[in-house]
């Protein structure tokens, strides 16, 4: 005997009250269970759906299906960290690199001409507006994707993309560190100072387009290529 | 699963075993194939089987397909060629390590 659509729909609800919330894994399991049922029925036709479901969700063990759950993030948070690392790997080499240096460049040049009396409070002072820019930005992100929840099917590496907040929060980093250089600087060590400060900034500005405005845009090409399946549902 | 802790360590390998056999298969058909191949000596459960193939998939040695069967979507899992390679050097490691553990145990007997 084989499961109804009616029956996979109920699968599928099934999986989302054992907090299952993306699609891609409720398929997964939905598949799953479904073949269980029917190989159960097979051997017991007298089961009803309910007990032949129970039994098959039993054999995900005490958790239930926790462990898939949390395998399946880790698992999607190594695919974006790839996606990540491949992107700033092209900010190291030809022809992105090229403005890498040149802002490097820049910012040793105006740390340089800087007072070494107020350099460090008129950087701060100057990085403002790109922090509030790339905090405005990620926020916009991570709206953009909760608006979705409810409405649209979700994926698991989606959530993954749009989970931008910490990110540009932690840019804020870089005014510790430029509390820490202010501190610690001595006027005999100002090129390497300021070469330490130069990388972090270029290095934060980079990371925080990468993560908030380059990987959220390829959103749907991303999906397309990690779930077959994005394309057959959506 | 039988002998849980022995088999545990070697649960990648023997994914990576089987796909290489079969060319792709989907999660439920691994259990069944497991289980018909060790007469039930080993059982993969669900809550281990899923976990180490998103494993083996994230770290690019799965590739995945679907197919829409009956009134439902089936993912299929098969080998990338990373994962081909990788397959090679797991059952080869895990030959030595049988092959170490059986001149321990018994130092009589050897695997071809």
């Amino acid at each position: 005997m084989k499961l109804s659509e009616v029956h996979i729909q109920e699968l599928y609800k099934f999986t989302r009250r054992r907090l299952v919330e993306h699609y891609d894994l409720q398929t997964e399991l939905v598949d799953h269970l479904a073949h269980g049922i029917e190989q159960g029925w097979q051997k017991n036709p007298e089961l009803s759906f309910d007990e032949a479901l129970q039994r098959e969700f039993e054999k995900f063990g005490h958790f239930g299906f926790r462990s898939v759950i949390k395998a399946r993030k880790k698992a999607m948070k190594t695919k974006y960290n790839t996606l990540l690392f491949n992107e700033l790997k092209q900010w190291v080499s030809w022809p992105k690199i090229l403005w890498v240096l040149l802002s490097l460049h820049s910012l040793m040049i105006v740390l340089k001409v800087l007072s070494q009396e107020y350099k460090w409070i008129i950087l701060a002072i100057s990085l403002l507006p790109g922090v509030a820019y790339f905090i405005y930005e990620g926020y916009k992100v991570k709206k953009r994707y909760r608006n979705k929840i409810g409405v649209a099917k979700r994926w698991l590496l989606e959530e993954r993309l749009h989970s931008v907040q910490g990110v540009s929060l932690s840019f804020l980093n870089i005014f510790q560190i430029i509390n820490w250089m202010a501190i610690l600087s001595k006027p005999t060590d100002t090129l390497f100072l300021d070469l330490i400060i130069s990388i972090s900034i270029v290095a934060g500005f980079v990371i925080n387009y990468v993560v908030i405005k380059v990987l959220p845009s390829r959103t749907e090409l991303i999906l397309t290529q990690t779930y077959p399946e994005y394309k057959l549902v959506s | 699963m039988a002998n849980s802790k022995l088999y545990k360590g070697s649960l990648n390998t023997i994914i990576l075993k089987l796909l290489d056999e079969k060319g792709k298969m989907y999660g439920y058909e691994i259990t069944q194939k497991v289980k018909e191949l060790t007469k039930g000596e080993l059982k993969i459960t669900e809550g281990a089987l899923y976990p180490a193939l998103h494993k083996l998939e994230a770290e690019g040695l799965l590739d995945v397909e679907v197919a829409k069967v009956d009134n439902r979507i089936r993912k299929y899992y098969k080998l990338t060629d990373r994962g081909e390679k990788e397959t090679v050097n797991r059952l080869a490691e895990l030959e030595e390590f049988i092959r170490s553990m059986q001149n321990l145990v018994n130092p009589n007997w050897s695997i071809q």
